[in-house]
Formats: C-alpha cells, structure tokens, sequence
C-alpha cells in the first residue's frame, strides 16, 4: 500500500470511513511514520483550532436576494429587481464580500456592530443589550501598527481577546465574533491601540484600572449594559 | 481568543466538534461545517498558499462559496471530500490570479513548518509554479492531489469526476514534460 492520502487522514480522524477501509487504513498507520506523523500534524492542528472563535466573515447574514424572497414570498418579482438594478445594488451591512469604508489619515476609531435579524448596525456607550446578542468588533488603527482586543466584565474579569497587526488606517473587522450570556452588569469592549506589540503583563494590569491607560497606546471603549 | 477557557460572563462562540449528519445534502449549515471542517480547510490552504494571510482569505472564500453555492451538494459523498475539492480549486485559483498581477511582497511561511502532505512545503511551492506556469486546469488538479495528498489515479478520478486512466494518463505527460530536469519532489511519488 503506498501512503495515505491527505484527505483519508482527515475522514479517518473525522470518523467517516467505512470500517473496513479505515481498518486498512490503521494498519498501514502501524507501520509508516510518515503518514503516522501526518495525521498527528493534522490532530493538532484540530486541537487548535477547537480553541479559536469562530470568524464572523464565516456566518454570512441573509443575502439581499433570501430577505426579499422570505419578505415577500414572491421570488419572481426578485429577477424584475434586479434587471431594473435595485436589489444587487444594495449592500448587505453583514456581507463579508462588502470591503468597509476606508478613510485615509482618519483617527482611531473602535465600535461594536451587533446583528439582529436582518439589520446590522453600531452600538453606543450605554447602551443595553440582550443576552445571546450577537456583537462584531470594528476597529480603525488610525496610523498605529497594533490593535488589542480587549473584554472587561461587571465583576471586573479581563479578557484579551488578541493583538493583530494593523493594516493602515479604516475601518478593519476583528476575526470573531462575540455572543453575550445571560449574566447580568455592564460588559466593556476595549481596542488598545500600540506602536509596538504591547507587553502581555502591562495589558492585563492596564485594563484592570479603570481608565484603561497604557503608556504610548491610544485606548478606545464600548461599555454595554447587559439585561 | 487567547485564553483556553472563556469567563462565564461572556461566551466567545467556540469550534466544537459535534457531531454532524451524514446525510445533510438537505440543508448545509456553513457554521456547523466550519465547526466540523474548518481545521480541514484551513490546513489545505497553509499547505497550498505561502502566506498565512492568504490561507485566511482564502478559507473566507471557501465558505462563502459554500454558502452560496450549497445546492450543488448532492449528499453523494461526504463533506471532506466536497470540501476538500473546492478548497483545493480555490487555492488554485487565487496562485493564479496573483501571477497574473504584479508580484506583491509576501510573508512567506517558512518551509519548515510541517503540514500535513507529501511534500514538504519548499517541495509544494516547485510543484505549483511548474504546474500554474505550463499546465491546464485539469492536469493541476491532477498532479496536486496525486504527488502532493498522495491520493491513487482512481482516488483522484473519483475525485474529478473521471477515469484512473485518464488521470494517469495526464500525470504521465506532465511527467514527460520534465524530462532532463526531473525535480526531487518527483520522486516522492509511488505510484
């Protein structure tokens, strides 16, 4: 038998061969390292990614077209839409094909999107929130190199959520995707804006103090109401 | 998400692996495939794109495609496979699409970083830019899942959509085309 392929590794690991081939399968796994080293690469890298949130680009919201079939239940009158140019012409807020606005030399900016239904749209400061309320950062680094994500609870637990790289100046959506529990008290945002990557222990003891100020960062903040 | 384990406050959506119907031709669920195949995606496009950036984009491409294109998952095979395929295709075609653009500056991923292929990463990166330079479609899809997932000719046909035969056939004469100047990578093949 020569090597397993790459793709049977996975259906082996994820369960989906028939007994007899994944039984092939093992024997052979006995007696190549390769291949054996191959399916270990690909069971951490499962192991990993089981600990990473799920990207809100990869939740795509009801497109133009399935809101106005489910709207008006008359698909035939989508095509008619469209030929006159009305319906493709219309941006979906939550669409991750949609490229968000860019504005040059614009200051940093941080804001928490939340969808519901349909409609996307930022949150204010204050503001109360559901629990299971879905909420995507947004952060503009202005001409800083790094963003930190933060997270602070009504009982004052800090979570960083990560540090990207800044990408230039505009509007820039974080790889997650948040969704609240039911526990109540207020739940602040915090985008920890550096030159420079920003020293782990400096972060957490900053974003314990209320205000957040970190030497040389420009720091912004949603604080949430929970209900 | 940094930390292994989320406060009880507040709950990041997390990527578990439960268990998903194998008979879900009906109605494809683009989150529960990336809860289930993600890591899958994911590792194919580091494997077949240099830069981590890249593999990102390009696993955002793969399930948007999936979302849109849901339908033609006819429930025949398992997801892996269906997916495995259009990542494959997608990762193919974003190569392409940046030779015919002006080279822009890339973090390259370190060839020594494993995955989970044939071929080690530099070997991966020789392979594709004979293939995106001289070799049409079909026979890239070919020659990628043959020397670098090590699948059969009849793996790979089933695959496609066509026969071992056919398979072996256009592999034999992408062989023939690197007469004289046979590469290491070649010879990991075994078949």
């Amino acid at each position: 038998m020569s090597h397993i392929s790459t793709l049977r590794l996975h259906q082996l690991r994820l369960g989906e061969l028939a007994p007899a081939v994944a039984s092939a399968v093992e024997s052979h796994l006995a007696t190549c390292e390769l291949c054996a080293a191959r399916l270990g690469h690909q069971r951490q890298e499962r192991f990993a990614f089981q600990h990473e949130p799920i990207p809100a680009g990869l939740v795509p919201a009801p497109s133009v077209w399935d809101r106005l079939r489910r709207w008006w239940g008359a698909a035939a009158l989508v095509p008619a839409l469209a030929a006159a140019g009305l319906v493709f012409a219309l941006p979906s807020p939550a669409d991750p094909t949609v490229e968000t606005t860019r504005t040059k030399g614009a200051h940093a900016g941080f804001e928490a999107w939340v969808q519901t239904g349909g409609s996307v749209r930022p949150l204010y400061t204050g503001e109360r929130v559901r629990p299971g309320t879905r909420l995507q950062l947004k952060y503009d680094p202005g001409d800083h190199a790094f963003v930190t994500l933060a997270g602070r609870d009504g009982t004052g637990a800090v979570e960083i959520y990560g540090t990207v790289p800044a990408d230039g100046p505009g509007l820039a959506t974080a790889p997650f995707a948040l969704t609240l529990d039911a526990a109540p008290g207020s739940q602040a945002f915090y985008a920890v804006m550096t030159d420079r990557r920003p020293d782990p222990s400096a972060l957490d003891q900053a974003l314990r103090r209320d205000p957040v100020r970190l030497d040389g960062a420009e720091v912004r903040s949603v604080v949430l109401q929970k209900e | 998400m940094t930390a292994p384990d989320p406060p009880d406050t507040l709950v990041l959506e997390r990527a578990d692996a439960g268990p998903l119907s194998r008979t879900m031709a009906p109605a494809l669920d683009v989150t529960d495939l990336y809860r289930r195949y993600g890591d899958l995606v994911r590792g194919r496009c580091r494997t077949l794109l240099r830069n981590e950036a890249d593999a990102r984009d390009a696993v955002q491409e793969v399930f948007l495609k999936v979302h849109r294109y849901s339908d033609s998952f006819r429930g025949d095979a398992a997801p892996s496979t269906w997916l495995f395929r259009i990542t494959t295709t997608t990762c193919l075609n974003r190569i392409r699409s940046r030779k015919r653009r002006p080279e822009e500056p890339v973090e390259e991923m370190p060839p020594q970083v494993s995955h989970d292929s044939l071929l080690d990463r530099l070997a991966v990166r020789q392979l594709l830019d004979r293939l995106l330079a001289d070799e049409d479609e079909r026979t890239r899809e070919c020659v990628v899942y043959h020397l670098v997932d090590g699948m059969t000719h009849e793996e790979v046909g089933e695959l496609l959509g066509i026969s071992g035969a056919a398979v072996r056939k256009r592999i034999s004469t992408f062989r023939q085309g690197l007469r004289g100047q046979t590469p290491p990578w070649l010879a990991e093949d075994s078949e």
